[in-house]
């Protein structure tokens, strides 16, 4: 049986309200949707109250699901959703900035000895400011265009663009800062 | 063109989920959220019927209390029982009809807002109609004199209420009005 089969077969048994299955499809994408909530707002227990609510939404909707994308493609924009409705709830909206001052930018020396420490790279993603966070995380992790993200958090596309690059500046100093101190 | 390090993060996406989450935290919410019933069509149907139901059977109550010439006459009353009662009961008798008379006048307000006392009202009544049919079984008893004079106390308390109820509303209304203008 392949993954594919053996998640239809689960997604039909959570479909029924079979609470083990539910639960079996949740372990199995607990800890990426986790990482991807708590990265975008870089707070533990508000990426545990989204990813609750999320999971609930996705549980409830389960039979939408038209495997027209994978289970986790589906999944995953759920908890985006969530995560990006919980930020503009709390009215954290991007700050004001000079798109030019960001688009010249050098990020040439980014190619860094760029750390192999995964930790240290999550942590300071985190640290990011909200609107830079957000668009980096969409952006290079969770694989969005610009023009997607634009559409998604409100904003023009080139806000989006600029706030990447004031993303790769500061995280590139964020993690210069880490490999010095260690 | 994309740095070094962007692809670096690209193709090893998913080595940063560092973080392990507290599944079991997460699940008990998870689980105690899809525990909750639904809300059945159903359910919804039957909630329905019992208000329309209520409100019919308030309204037909609030037209015999208040609206129709006859008032209840019991077969048996306290003085009857006990003519040393006769002048406490025309007393309690005589509060109750002034307190049915200004509902009256008051009633056209909001009806479902003291559809629940007219419920106990009637509830009051239907035992009053067993006290009266208790008298009939088992004679004079201190029992029953004392549960008669226990209903018009508590007549007079529940009518007390509804007036202070439509007062509010009353109040409440013209404090509206008052904003509004």
């Amino acid at each position: 049986m392949g993954k594919h089969d053996i998640h239809r077969a689960l997604i039909e048994k959570c479909c029924q309200g079979d609470a083990r299955s539910q639960y079996r499809l949740y372990k199995l994408y607990s800890k990426a949707m986790y990482n991807i909530a708590v990265r975008l707002l870089a707070n533990r227990m508000d990426a545990e109250d989204v990813l609750q609510e999320a999971f609930v939404a996705a549980f409830k909707r389960l039979d939408s699901f038209r495997e027209e994308s994978t289970f986790g493609a589906w999944l995953k924009r759920i908890v985006i959703n969530h995560c990006i409705n919980f930020m503009n709830a709390r009215k954290q909206i991007f700050d004001d900035l000079d798109t030019q001052s960001f688009l010249m930018a050098d990020d040439s020396r980014m190619d860094l000895h760029a750390s192999h420490d995964f930790e240290a790279i999550h942590d300071a993603i985190k640290t990011l400011p909200d609107g830079a966070r957000a668009v980096f995380n969409l952006f290079l992790l969770e694989g969005y265009k610009h023009q997607e993200i634009a559409q998604m958090l409100n904003v023009s596309e080139s806000t989006s663009k600029s706030q990447y690059q004031r993303a790769k500046v500061l995280l590139k100093e964020k993690l210069v800062y880490h490999e010095k101190q260690v | 063109m994309k740095s070094k390090f962007e692809e670096f993060l690209e193709n090893n996406r998913q080595q940063l989920d560092v973080e392990e989450p507290d599944d079991q935290l997460i699940w008990q919410g998870i689980s105690n959220e899809l525990k909750q019933k639904p809300k059945s069509v159903f359910g919804n149907f039957w909630k329905a019927a019992a208000v329309i139901l209520l409100l019919i059977s308030s309204s037909y109550f609030v037209y015999n209390e208040f609206f129709k010439a006859e008032q209840v006459v019991y077969t048996i009353s306290l003085s009857d029982i006990d003519p040393n009662f006769a002048t406490m009961e025309n007393d309690y008798q005589l509060v109750i009809d002034n307190k049915m008379q200004e509902l009256g006048q008051l009633s056209s307000a909001n009806v479902e807002n003291i559809a629940v006392y007219n419920e106990e009202l009637k509830n009051l009544d239907e035992m009053y109609e067993e006290y009266q049919q208790d008298f009939v079984e088992l004679g004079k008893n201190e029992r029953i004199i004392m549960a008669m004079i226990d209903y018009y106390e508590k007549k007079m308390r529940i009518l007390d209420r509804m007036l202070m109820e439509i007062q509010k509303q009353k109040d409440h209304e013209n404090r509206q009005e008052h904003t509004e203008l």
